[in-house]
């Protein structure tokens, strides 16, 4: 009797053994991996813009990667994150997809590796009571432009694509607000969508969007970059950041509430309401519903290129497929 | 653990009734699982074909309604007109058509119309008018321009919801495209088709996921993610690979679910159906229940009626074993059991006969064993007495056992000692022999030693030479005889010795040649110690001693003659002077008046007298010596001896003043002597006191002894030192330097030589007693008492 009962636990020990093993055995190569430290230079200050990062740290997603990520927030003056990558200071960046053309245009070997926001946020925005709805609007009217940005020539091009007489507009520089708007001095600012507008509604103003994606002129906004050093010699850790990195952006679209409070960690003198707005308007700009987040597409490069060609930011055209890395991307969906 | 009957027929009953009821609801379980699933399966299968038909109805009528509006020839021409114009009545004129579309049926959300450019020149909604949608997927697509199309779901940013899009082209009169016709569907609308979920349970739903993964529609569990929801599961991108899967999956909530995945190429989306597993198992977990309640219940009833029913049929064997316990206790009923039926019955039978049997059996044997007790008590104090003796015994032998063993130790150690002893004494016997051998060697004497078969053990080089012989020419002692001649007296001599047996030591002289040999045989035993001496000495042998006496009786001879001459030729002269002198004396007194002359006469007579004395005691002596004495033995009255020689001698001891007596005693017996000798012996020894005792007296006594009578003469004179005691009896020796003048015996000093001579001559014994210097002597001899008897005379010299 006892022997049975012996053998019949060593059996059932046995079968734990190897249903568990697997089990130790990943868990082990995790342990095995020893954690990198990697510094991720972001493209701004800390905001929602970035929330799929911080809920990648803060859920651990980089953790399971066994990659220990310090994310650095843009300085004021300081070197952009494109440099920062460059320089090896940050192994990563958020950086726009414009910029990273412009460095490409000097030779600098950095490649984007994901798209974050696949439409461009750059907006106008104006009172609602202004009537202001569509760009054709803005004749005779006053419009604050953030100059020597995206923004700028973003708007640039939506005026060119509409044809608009930008002689009857009255064009003045304004800062990174809604002041010029409230205050009256603009009858329309141009921002992000996700940013001023709801400056205005915490204003306590109803605000009319006018996005320039919506008058054909779309262009990647922040994708993820890296060194091509960093491809070259790391290839997993690369697969590893943004497989982390894609899992923070989808967890945080499907949990707006949950990454809103993450986001107050890192921007602690925020509003809920205010990451909370950027949050929920970045969704559609992020997952478009036709391709899963971060997915890049050489059409969408080609058109950004194309922007920069016709506003002579670019002089020259560049090679499109030296500009994105989409083997990671492909890894993570297609396999 | 020790089971009664009944409960181990209710056990059984009951591990029986589970273990089947166990095995049947399982069987049940199973079943009905299979078919709960299966029947989920097909109800999936068909909600699902149910929705897409209902979507795709939907779809069509969308489709149906807005290429009605395209293909309008009114519409074509207005919108063509205003395209080419641009005035505002054509625009509006449109509008109104569009909005009318959209107040009727609430199917489109937003229509518009977009020109070649991908401008939107006309909207239901004021904002949308001015958009260029060239980034528009469809936009750039060619099948767009060829027929009313289902596009794709998408995120309106100016509206803020989900759209399903339908794009219609609008043609020239020509056929050739003016403009394109959308019109945006709120996914509200086909949301509410999905949610129609009567009759579906409770967690039955079914979604869209287009091809990129992300749920259109709403979700049961997870609403508000329209658009935002990524579900990666292997049945999705199979369905969007085009296939039709039924598979149990974990949803995207993370519980168990039954699904069907179905590819709506219309949508180019995969239509979801599914069910949670746990709503399609509940009826099983009910069943399970009542399952276990009614193997519960059922194991009691049985339970309870197992045990009365085992009670009753057990009954006879409760009875059986009451019976035996009573009959183990010695209880004999006379009433048997009763009988069932059945084989516990047949065994209830067989204990009846059996319990009757033990019954007679046991008075019988009660009988037999009283008997036996009163036997056995008897036995058993035998026994016990028998056992104490046995147990005294026991002591007795135990203590024995001691003294054995410590005997065992003494003789061990004995035995050691007594080895050492031996190893002593061989040694001690391998020198003796040694010595002895060579002492034997070293003998003037020949020694042969002859074993008892004659063979020679051992001689010695004397033999040999005395012989004449060779060491190799002697094997036995019969070669030593065979030299002798046929006559000699030797083959005598060991006929003798061979006659006692070779017991008693025969010697004699034997002439060997030119040689006169004194030849013993001398028995071993003679040598030995009298006591050991036995019949094994015997066995030993015999030694021969050769003594070349050749000389020595040459010598003898000479001494017989020298003392035959001597005596004759001295005596001769000594009688002619004395009687010569004696004559003078007798005769011729005158002729020797002369004081002078007669003194030297006189002197002459005594010297004479003296010397013919002197030579008979040497003649005397050497008689003596040679054992030429005769005596005369008699039976005498010593007695009447010792008076008459006593008296001789009164006169003399009055002159000195002591007094001699003689105190005999009464019965005196008879011994066997030589008077004369007697006599002498007498004179020799009052004699010699009177001489040595100045005061005092001199006695004379007998005593009888064991066969002999003893004389003592005891005196009170100086006595003898006691180193001169010694010296006594040998020739020549005077007791005491010559302090007086001797008389004519003692002078010689042979006196006591002589007197001790003739007393062994006689068979007896002279000594000295005693003496102390200053107080006296006593001396002493003895002779043997008359017994009747002839006794040999014995010539060996004692």
């Amino acid at each position: 009797m006892k022997k049975v009962v012996l053998l019949s636990l060593l059996a059932f020990i046995a079968v734990a053994a190897f249903i568990f093993t697997p089990y130790t055995i990943q868990s082990k190569k995790n342990l095995a991996r020893p954690t990198e430290k990697i510094n991720v230079a972001l493209k701004w200050l800390h905001q929602a813009q970035f929330a799929g990062n911080y809920v990648a740290v803060e859920k651990g997603f980089y953790r399971d990667e066994a990659l220990d990520v310090n994310l650095l927030p843009f300085v004021i003056k300081g070197q952009s994150s494109i440099d920062l990558v460059v320089s090896g200071k940050a192994q990563y960046g958020i950086t726009g997809a414009d910029e990273l053309i412009l460095a490409r245009a000097k030779g600098v070997p950095v490649r984007a590796i994901a798209v974050i926001y696949k439409t461009n946020p750059v907006t106008a925005y104006s009172l609602k009571k202004s009537g202001i709805t569509k760009p054709q609007d803005f004749i005779g009217k006053t419009v604050g432009i953030q100059m020597g940005q995206n923004v700028e020539y973003l708007y640039l091009a939506m005026m060119k694509k509409l044809n608009i007489d930008r002689s009857k507009i009255k064009e003045i520089p304004i800062g990174h607000d809604a002041t010029e708007l409230l205050n009256g001095t603009s009858d329309v600012s141009t921002g992000y969508i996700i940013n001023e507008p709801h400056m205005v509604l915490e204003a306590g103003q109803k605000v009319n969007t006018i996005l320039a994606s919506d008058y054909g002129v779309n262009m990647y906004a922040d994708i993820v970059i890296t060194s091509e050093e960093t491809i070259a010699s790391k290839p997993e850790q690369v697969l590893s950041f943004l497989k982390a990195t894609l899992k923070g952006w989808q967890y945080a679209i499907e949990n707006i509430d949950e990454a809103v409070d993450i986001t107050l960690k890192y921007a602690p003198k925020s509003s809920a309401s205010h990451e909370k707005y950027m949050l929920e308007s970045s969704v559609p700009l992020i997952l478009t519903g036709r391709l899963p987040i971060g997915m890049m597409e050489k059409e969408k490069w080609e058109q950004a290129q194309k922007i920069l060609l016709e506003q002579n930011i670019l002089d020259k055209p560049i090679q499109i497929k030296d500009i994105y890395d989409l083997q990671f991307l492909e890894a993570i969906y297609l396999k | 653990m020790k089971l009664r009957l009944t409960q181990k027929l209710v056990i059984s009953i009951e591990v029986v009734v589970i273990l089947i009821s166990c095995i049947g609801g399982f069987i049940a379980f199973r079943t009905v699982r299979e078919t709960l699933l299966n029947q989920t399966r097909s109800q999936t299968q068909s909600i699902s074909t149910l929705k897409e038909q209902s979507i795709l109805s939907f779809l069509n009528r969308a489709k149906s309604q807005l290429n009605f509006l395209a293909t309008n020839s009114t519409n074509k021409e207005i919108v063509q007109r205003y395209l080419l114009n641009k005035k505002e009545v054509d625009k509006e004129l449109i509008k109104t058509e569009l909005l009318e579309i959209l107040s009727q049926r609430t199917l489109f959300s937003s229509l518009y119309i977009l020109d070649q450019a991908g401008q939107v020149v006309i909207s239901t909604e004021e904002k949308d008018e001015g958009k260029i949608k060239t980034s528009e997927e469809y936009f750039l697509n060619p099948q767009t321009q060829a027929q009313t199309e289902t596009q794709y779901f998408s995120y309106d940013s100016s509206t803020g919801i989900t759209i399903l899009t339908i794009t219609s082209p609008i043609k020239n009169v020509n056929g050739s495209l003016s403009s394109l016709l959308v019109g945006n569907i709120d996914i509200s609308e086909i949301n509410k088709l999905m949610m129609e979920r009567s009759g579906f349970g409770n967690t039955g739903e079914t979604f869209l996921i287009n091809s990129s993964s992300v749920t259109v529609t709403e979700l049961l569990k997870e609403p508000g993610l329209e658009l935002k929801k990524v579900i990666f599961r292997p049945q999705v991108k199979e369905c969007l690979a085009g296939a039709s899967i039924s598979d149990e999956v974990i949803d995207y909530h993370g519980d168990k679910a039954l699904g069907f995945w179905k590819w709506v190429p219309e949508l180019k989306s995969c239509l979801v159906t599914k069910i949670d597993l746990s709503e399609v198992l509940a009826p099983l977990n009910q069943l399970a229940k009542n399952l276990a309640y009614s193997i519960g219940i059922l194991s009691i009833v049985v339970g309870t009626l197992g045990y009365y029913l085992s009670k009753l049929i057990l009954k006879p064997i409760e009875e059986l074993r009451n019976e035996a316990n009573k009959i183990k206790l010695g209880n004999y009923s006379d009433k048997p059991l009763d009988v069932s039926g059945d084989e516990i019955g047949e065994v209830t039978q067989a204990f009846n006969s059996m319990s009757q049997r033990l019954k007679e059996s046991y008075t019988d044997l009660e009988e037999k064993v009283k008997q036996k007790t009163s036997e056995l008590s008897v036995k058993i104090t035998e026994l016990s007495s028998l056992n104490q003796k046995l147990e005294q015994k026991d002591y007795a032998v135990l203590n024995l056992l001691e003294d054995a063993r410590d005997l065992e130790h003494q003789l061990k150690t004995e035995k050691e000692n007594i080895e050492r002893k031996v190893d002593e004494r061989t040694e001690e016997l391998t020198n003796a022999k040694t010595k002895l051998t060579a002492s034997i060697s070293s003998l003037p004497i020949g020694f042969v030693m002859v074993d008892d078969s004659h063979h020679i053990s051992f001689l010695n080089k004397k033999s040999l030479d005395i012989l004449g012989m060779t060491a190799n020419e002697i094997n036995s002692s019969e070669d030593i005889f065979n030299k002798f001649p046929k006559d000699s007296n030797l083959h005598e001599l060991h006929k003798a010795f061979h006659k006692e047996n070779k017991s008693v030591l025969v010697e004699g002289e034997v002439d060997y040649g030119s040689k006169t040999l004194k030849i013993s045989f001398v028995p071993i035993s003679n040598i030995l110690p009298i006591s050991q001496s036995n019949e094994k000495a015997s066995n030993l042998g015999s030694i021969l001693l050769f003594e070349d006496i050749t000389e020595a009786k040459i010598l003898e001879r000479s001494k017989d003659e020298f003392f035959s001459i001597a005596s004759h030729e001295l005596r001769t002269p000594l009688t002619a002077i004395r009687g010569n002198i004696s004559m003078i004396q007798d005769y011729y007194p005158d002729a020797i008046k002369d004081p002078e002359l007669n003194t030297m006469i006189d002197d002459i007579h005594k010297s004479s007298t003296r010397l013919i004395r002197i030579v008979n005691e040497f003649l005397n002596v050497s008689r003596l010596e040679q054992g030429k004495m005769i005596y005369d033995l008699k039976p005498i009255e010593l007695d009447t001896l010792i008076t008459e020689t006593v008296t001789d001698y009164k006169a003399g001891s009055e002159v000195k003043n002591i007094s001699l007596e003689y105190t005999p005693l009464p019965n005196l017996p008879k011994v066997i002597c030589d008077s004369d000798k007697v006599r002498e012996i007498i004179i020799n020894l009052v004699g010699n006191a009177l001489k040595f005792t100045d005061k005092g007296g001199i006695k004379i006594t007998t005593e009888v002894l064991q066969g002999f009578v003893k004389v003592l003469v005891s005196d009170t004179g100086r006595g003898i030192p006691l180193k001169q005691q010694s010296l006594l009896f040998h020739k020549f020796q005077q007791a005491g330097s010559s302090l007086f003048t001797r008389d004519t015996v003692s002078g010689t000093g042979l006196g006591l030589y002589i007197s001790k001579l003739m007393a062994e001559g006689m068979h007896g014994e002279l000594k000295l007693e005693s003496s102390v210097e200053g107080q006296g002597s006593v001396f002493s001899f003895t002779l043997p008492i008359d017994t009747g008897e002839v006794t040999k005379v014995d010539n060996t010299k004692v």
